[in-house]
């Protein structure tokens, strides 16, 4: 019963985080990536209120209501609005940026520290039954009820709350009956934001403690619980909430710790296996597809000339002759994620499906590399393969049912299939070692040398990288290309013409795990060490990252996306603490200035460009 | 039009002049000065950013009194000390780069660091390969030495540290909950501590590893409270140390609480608050030490940093720069100090002085072996030394 206490309350304050994920899931189709960071802000400025300035409870949920909410609509203004035209997809990186710079620039104002979050409640004050709780328990149960109720009672009966319902079933309908359709997003960031503050201040009074890095799961969990329940619907996220939480609570009892998040992305793929719209949402229409329409419109792909393809290239392999180890070694890592991120491309750009969980094909891969190599004592070679069919293999098998879906529902049943596959690896410690790890994992070999300098490794990953970049390539423009485009384009019309959708979404997803599961072997191999944690839901990010700003239908996007994004950080060091802040600001700068890929056609530019080369040509003639 | 590119032009020129100008100006005078004058540097991988870079932040504090102190007693050999930071968050992945950059950067004549086993583990075959040294003083594992004969290790090793704790643990009750981290470190220590407990009479009625990263222990708690055990047993750091006992008593489990030496840390007694008092651990370092350097360590780092006792981690920092610095005076003194005289000091050196451990000289697997520890019980929020 104790247990079941537990479950309710952790759920309760997922249903808070998840009623926000789904309001504004409902309003904007938008899946906000910040909302962790803003729990997190709300829980670190509650403790700054409440234990430096010892402020009373009332006042510490008040101003923090008010600087969250507040927050939402900066995020709104900053990170939303200015890419209203973008795809969804944009929108969830430009989130994904502001999360990181919430999470850095509290890190750098608070502290990194954990601190103790005064208790101003009572913790265990009652007894009933057996059951022991506090008013504490209470509140958080309590408050949730309330503000939820409170949404309820607004969305039912005021004006704001039938314009946002409005807005929810249909944007352009709401926008021609003359429904402020901006302020009503506007409004559900803030709200949203405002009960994310809540939460934080709940969840730091209960835990007695609070650090500034604790919203990225508590986020991811509120994702499961709102998706669990049904995007889009109030109801579903509270439902979802409390099952997410009695389960955990459930489970971990059972099993130990290591099984939560197995229960988290696990329960997530079983309903949406079963219900594909989850317990209580509908299943979305194929007009809410966020990638068709004027995302691609926006920018078909830059043609690059076959000589100035040769002559990158070259540039790329000599630059050995002039670059110290660090550089080599760092341009190893970018090729690795370059060639990561390509596997993003294939289901991404040719066939259309956002893929957020492609940190489980790598993980895949560069553990069957390296228990191949290291176990087995297969030639790396061999190992490199096998990494790639077994990485298709259990993608492909695990995502399966994922395909009937649609939009965002795809994104966040692969986002759960790449984490349920790390929290695996975590709890199968026969194969993989578990939390220990796998140490020494040699580097490949080549005609029985091993390559382990600098320039070995680069040069190794930069032609596994060319020969993909190039086999990609040719594949985008074959006969399976334009079937996948066909798709991409409109799902209706090809199934019509005698295309089966799943079928080549699921082959482009399997491809497109066999270049992770290449990656993940070279990735072993480069950083000889492996544990679970490695391929985390940011990883999976990470490579979407890279595919969406470099431009996701040409493959040598991926190429720019890994240089800037994995390389430039190495140019922050001199920043220090300050690395991962400047990070999120330039993320969010290029997303709000090339919504649509840098690798891509964008109109603004070629404009400048022609006009330069005007001028140009114009200057010549005259002197 | 064409008169004002022209300006434009003129003044890019200046400007450019002026920057080259100005570049070459510091260098000339830096190849006159005398090169004993160089600066000694070392450098220091830790996490600045992410997850654990509250580490980063106690260590930092370590380092930077330790550094003071050194270069006001006239450096090594007459010459300045350096420390370069870089972040790696300690994460396996961005700690090789990092040590690349290290081992090219030929002024850097050791390395401290990394945060944990895994992050340290991926950089040593590069700094063992390039030859410079890596001076591991917070990775416990038993194997982080294995990559050869540049790395060092100062944790003691948790083959003798887990199986005392399990002793102490013995001597409060005779069935035991003992919780311990689900990573590298956590198994390894909980796995020592299986085999002492059960030569102790120690019976383990449930044990269960957990994500550090963890904030709700009540599940756990409760099925451990179902095996009404004796003793809880945390094989924990400090922040979730102090979070699952604040937890346990939330839930009216009263039994004694013992941790391991990791949670020595003023942090668990704020986080936990009323819920610490009376935990016990095992700890290498009591500030009840009566030894002098020992005290004047504790002094000059409460006139450094606002804090009452310093942290195992910042004890750690501080002791491991100041093994260094010392072994590179030694070099010096013999000959010329190199990243491999640097290396050979280190190993030949005896009885090198630490806050933590005292004199400590390392052993042919180049790490201390085994010290002696204190039983130490926290008492009106502070960590007392048990009678």
């Amino acid at each position: 019963m104790d247990i079941l206490l537990a479950g309710v309350v952790s759920g309760s304050t997922y249903a808070l985080l998840a009623v926000g994920v789904s309001l504004i899931f409902g309003v904007s189709n938008i899946v906000n990536f910040a909302t962790g960071a803003v729990f997190a802000v709300g829980g670190m400025l509650g403790w700054f209120l409440a234990a430096v300035l010892a402020w009373p409870l009332w006042a510490v949920l008040l101003a923090v209501v008010a600087f969250t909410s507040l927050l939402g609509w900066v995020i709104f203004l900053v990170a939303v609005r200015p890419l209203r035209t973008a795809p969804g997809i944009a929108v969830l990186l430009a989130t994904f940026a502001v999360g990181i710079i919430l999470d850095n620039t509290s890190q750098r104002v608070f502290g990194a520290e954990t601190r103790r979050f005064p208790s101003l409640l009572e913790r265990s004050n009652f007894e009933l039954w057996g059951f022991r709780f506090g008013t504490i328990a209470l509140v958080i149960i309590g408050v949730s009820v309330v503000c939820v109720a409170l949404l309820a009672w607004v969305l039912a009966r005021t004006r704001i709350g039938r314009a946002i319902r409005a807005t929810s079933q249909d944007r352009d309908a709401a926008a021609q009956m003359g429904i402020p359709v901006d302020r009503v997003q506007a409004y559900s960031f803030v709200i949203a934001s405002g009960l994310g503050g809540v939460a934080g201040v709940l969840v730091g009074m209960y835990f007695s403690n609070v650090s500034p890095t604790m919203g990225f799961m508590a986020g991811i969990q509120a994702f499961a619980a709102a998706t669990i329940g049904g995007l889009g619907s109030l109801p579903g996220a509270i439902v979802g909430g409390l099952i997410l939480g009695i389960a955990e609570a459930f489970g971990v009892a059972l099993w130990g710790d290591s099984v939560r998040q197995l229960i988290t992305f696990g329960s997530l793929i079983l309903v949406l296996w079963v219900r594909p719209g989850g317990i209580l949402g509908r299943v979305p229409v194929v007009a809410a597809e966020p990638m068709t329409g004027t995302f691609f419109g926006a920018g078909p792909p830059l043609r690059l000339g076959k000589w100035a393809g040769v002559a990158l290239a070259a540039a790329a392999l000599l630059l050995p002759l002039v670059a110290g180890d660090y550089v080599l070694r760092t341009g190893a890592i970018v090729w690795i994620y370059a060639l990561f991120a390509l596997s993003v491309t294939i289901a991404g750009g040719f066939a259309g499906q956002i893929v957020l969980g492609q940190a489980g094909a790598l993980a895949v891969g560069a553990y069957t590399s390296a228990l191949l190599v290291t176990k087995a004592g297969w030639d790396f070679w061999a190992s490199f393969i096998a990494a790639g069919l077994v990485a298709a293999i259990i993608s492909v098998i695990l995502t399966a049912p994922t395909w009937r879906l649609r939009g965002h529902y795809v994104s966040m049943a692969t986002l759960a299939t790449g984490a349920f596959i790390a929290a695996l690896a975590l709890n199968l410690p026969a194969i993989t070692n578990g939390a220990r790890g796998i140490y020494g994992i040699p580097r490949p070999t080549l005609f029985g040398i091993s390559v382990s300098s600098a320039v070995g490794m680069y040069l190794l990953t930069f032609v596994v990288l060319l020969v993909a970049l190039i086999v990609v390539s040719r594949l985008g423009r074959s006969h399976l290309g334009r079937t996948w485009s066909a798709v991409r384009e409109d799902e209706v019309a090809a199934a019509s013409s005698g295309i089966h959708p799943a079928a080549y979404k699921s082959l482009a997803f399997g491809l497109g795990s066999v270049i992770a599961g290449f990656a993940g072997a070279l990735y072993a191999s480069q950083i000889t060490y492996l544990e679970p944690s490695q391929f985390g839901v940011s990883l999976s990010v990470l490579a979407v990252t890279i595919a969406i700003l470099g431009g996701l239908r040409a493959p040598m996007g991926v190429v720019i996306g890994a240089v800037i994004l994995v390389g430039i950080p190495e140019f922050f060091r001199a920043f220090a603490d300050w690395r991962l802040l400047f990070y999120g600001l330039l993320l969010l700068v290029l997303i709000l200035w090339r919504p649509q890929g840098l690798w891509a056609h964008s109109e603004p530019v070629a404009r400048a460009w022609r006009r330069l080369a005007r001028r140009g040509a114009r200057e010549e003639v005259s002197s | 039009m064409s008169s004002h590119r022209r300006a434009i032009a003129l003044a890019g020129a200046t400007v450019l002049a002026l920057t080259l100008a100005a570049c070459s100006t510091p260098s000339s005078e830096a190849g006159g000065d005398e090169s004993s004058a160089e600066p000694v540097r070392f450098g220091v991988a830790l996490p600045q950013t992410g997850d654990q870079a509250q580490y980063g932040e106690y260590f930092e504090q370590g380092f930077e009194l330790a550094l003071a102190q050194i270069n006001d007693a006239g450096g090594i050999d007459g010459r300045a000390v350096e420390l370069v930071y870089e972040d790696t968050q300690a994460d396996p992945a961005q700690a090789p780069a990092v040590a690349q950059k290290f081992v090219d950067d030929s002024s850097i004549l050791a390395v401290l660091g990394d945060f944990g086993t895994p992050a340290t583990a991926a950089a040593s075959p590069i700094y063992q390969s390039a030859g410079l040294v890596q001076f591991a003083f917070s990775a416990s594992a038993s194997t982080v030495t294995d990559p050869g004969d540049f790395v060092f290790a100062t944790w003691v090793s948790q083959e003798y540290e887990a199986p005392r704790l399990a002793e102490f643990a013995a001597e409060q009750g005779s069935t035991a909950a003992v919780f311990y981290h689900d990573t590298d470190w956590g198994l390894n220590t909980h796995g020592f501590f299986a085999k002492g407990a059960e030569e102790a009479g120690l019976e383990e009625v449930y044990a269960t590893g957990y994500n550090p990263e963890s904030t709700d222990f009540r599940p756990l708690l409760l099925a451990a409270a179902a095996t009404d055990p004796e003793v809880i047993v945390l094989i924990s750091y400090a922040a979730d140390g102090a979070l699952i006992t604040s937890q346990a008593r939330e839930l009216g489990i009263e039994v004694p609480i013992v941790g391991i030496s990791s949670i020595y840390n003023q942090q668990f007694i704020e986080l936990a608050g009323d819920a610490a008092e009376g935990v016990q651990t095992l700890s290498y370092f009591t500030p009840a030490n009566p030894d002098e350097t020992v005290q004047q360590f504790i002094t000059d780092f409460a006139a450094e940093y606002d804090v009452e006792t310093p942290s195992d981690y910042a004890i750690r920092a501080y002791d491991a720069l100041n093994i260094v610095a010392t072994a590179a005076a030694e070099a010096a003194e013999a000959g010329e100090l190199t990243r491999s005289s640097l290396r050979d000091a280190l190993d030949a050196g005896e009885d090198f002085p630490t806050i933590l451990y005292g004199p400590i000289t390392f052993a042919d697997n180049r790490r201390v072996v085994d010290a002696e520890q204190f039983a130490l019980v926290i008492r009106d929020g502070a960590f007392t030394l048990v009678e």
